[in-house]
């Protein structure tokens, strides 16, 4: 049986605790002596920070294996491959400045500069798809916030946060902090395959939690139903009082529903009826917009590429794509949404969008700000 | 108005994968003191298994010379959690380590004080008197 004394157990192979100086040939001054100089009396003194020179150093290899095993980053790869791939996310651009300040002959590195930018696009191309696919009818510009909202500037600092990577870059950097996600969704798409860069960004991106309801923003949402309903030809909207409370009190309750036909669109309540009529637009225009494809229906256009292509290719990888697809990888596309209705949307030229076209089915050619909608009594 | 540089969304770990709250162990002991014999014996059989079935944890040995051994576990949260290992047997010591590695880092809190708080909506809906076949007349 081994003994553990401690003289046998292997930890004088530890580094020696003694800090290792820029300059090892010159005499080092400790840095209260240099304060108390006068700039004439040290004109060969580099200006040297302590925190400065750690901070282009390289990341020590457990922290790096570590953050690579925490975010499954390229497993099929070895270990060196990893670090090396992940010591490049991790240069950001302005260190390359002091870099150059403590060593000036040494070759510069690479910075993640190019690398997040292209995985900037990825990660935008990859929301854009999922968020369209997932809830087919929801506006443009709803799309287009929703796209910010699960891969925007934000998200990528709280993420590479949550990561623990905070640590590796080192807190005078925390603006760069977002650089690191895009950077390694842009290796895995060159190392492995733009479809694993995809399950990557499901996974750690759009698995997140995002509240769509508050990027629908209706400024007459009673004319705009009138409208959506007319659209898909649908009967016009009625809406009926479902139920009421304490009316002559100070805090009535009214339930209001809107109804095309015997269809029941959506529900609100409020202090008046006014109030919660339009409430009961607002629920059935969200219940159109925020309907949300199922996860196994959705068609996303990438998977039309085959699922070992990677990004940016070699010209190996073009012959893949002039290939006919394999009996189970044929893309079927998903059908597309209704546009949404254009209604008092400015845009930024400030004009609104031109009234409704009166050969529409609906036949009512006056399309006012007020309400839209006939109370059935 | 809503500015879309400010959009952000909210963190669901463990809703697809699970980032282990863990970033980093340390151990510091002495080499000369009976008191860390538990711990030393401890790493020298175990730290390998440690470190290979804990890939996402960073593992590390400090020198604590001349005093009792603790470990100190580092987490995403920028909170620290240190267990003192004076008078622990061997196992004691491993389902110490054992602790440190399941836990979220988060502070203690109390579950006495108030009900549970979900993020999510009630499955069936919060009871409406003004939804149900007879609504009360006064």
């Amino acid at each position: 049986m081994r003994r553990f004394h401690p003289n046998s157990f292997p930890l004088r192979s530890l580094p020696s605790t003694k800090r290792i100086s820029a300059l090892p040939n010159a005499p080092f001054p400790p840095t209260q002596l240099i304060e108390r100089m006068t700039p004439a009396q040290t004109p060969q003194l580099p200006q040297f920070s302590p925190e400065e020179w750690g901070s282009i150093q390289d990341p020590s290899p457990s922290a790096l294996h570590a953050l690579a095993a925490r975010i499954s980053f390229l497993s099929t790869h070895s270990p060196a491959a990893k670090a090396e791939l992940l010591t490049h996310a991790l240069t950001h651009p302005s260190s390359l400045s002091v870099y150059v300040k403590y060593y000036p002959r040494a070759p510069l590195p690479t910075s993640n500069k190019a690398l997040a930018a292209v995985g900037n696009s990825l990660l935008g191309l990859f929301a854009a798809e999922w968020v369209h696919a997932s809830y087919p009818h929801l506006p443009t510009r709803a799309i287009k916030a929703a796209v910010s909202a699960y891969v925007g500037p934000r998200t990528l600092a709280d993420v590479a946060k949550e990561w623990g990577a905070l640590p590796l870059l080192d807190g005078l950097v925390v603006q760069c902090i977002g650089l690191l996600p895009r950077s390694v969704i842009a290796l895995l798409a060159r190392h492995s395959s733009l479809a694993d860069a995809r399950n990557f960004t499901h996974t750690h991106f759009l698995s997140r939690i995002v509240d769509l309801e508050h990027l629908l923003n209706f400024r007459a949402p009673k004319v705009v139903l009138v409208e959506t309903a007319a659209k898909f030809g649908m009967e016009r909207p009625i809406s009926r009082l479902i139920a009421e409370t304490g009316r002559y009190s100070n805090v009535p309750i009214f339930i209001v529903g809107i109804y095309s036909g015997s269809e029941k669109l959506g529900e609100g309540f409020g202090n008046s009826l006014r109030m919660a009529e339009y409430r009961a637009a607002e629920d059935s225009l969200n219940r159109l917009y925020l309907t949300r494809q199922p996860s196994h229906l959705v068609r996303l256009p990438t998977s039309a590429f085959p699922s070992s292509f990677s990004y940016p290719h070699g010209l190996g990888s073009f012959s893949s794509l002039t290939r006919p697809p394999a009996p189970g990888e044929e893309y079927v596309a998903q059908e597309l949404g209704e546009a949404e209705v254009l209604f008092a949307s400015s845009d930024r030229s400030g004009k609104q969008a031109p009234a409704a076209d009166p050969s529409a089915s609906l036949g009512a050619s006056v399309v006012g700000v007020g309400d839209g909608i006939q109370h059935a009594s | 108005p809503i500015l879309r540089g400010q959009l952000h969304s909210k963190p669901s770990n463990g809703n697809v994968t699970f980032i282990p709250q863990i970033r980093k162990l340390a151990f510091e002991f002495c080499q000369a003191w009976p008191t860390s014999a538990p711990l030393r014996e401890v790493l020298g059989l175990h730290a390998e298994t440690l470190a290979r079935e804990n890939p996402h944890v960073e593992i590390v040995v400090k020198k604590r010379m001349y005093r009792v051994p603790i470990v100190r576990g580092f987490y995403l949260n920028d909170r620290t959690k240190v267990i003192g290992l004076k008078k622990l047997t061997r196992n004691d010591v491993m389902d110490k380590i054992q602790l440190l590695l399941d836990s979220s880092g988060a502070k203690i809190k109390s579950l006495k004080a108030q009900p549970v708080q979900s993020t999510t909506p009630s499955t069936r809906g919060i009871w409406s008197g003004m939804h149900v076949e007879e609504p009360f007349k006064i």
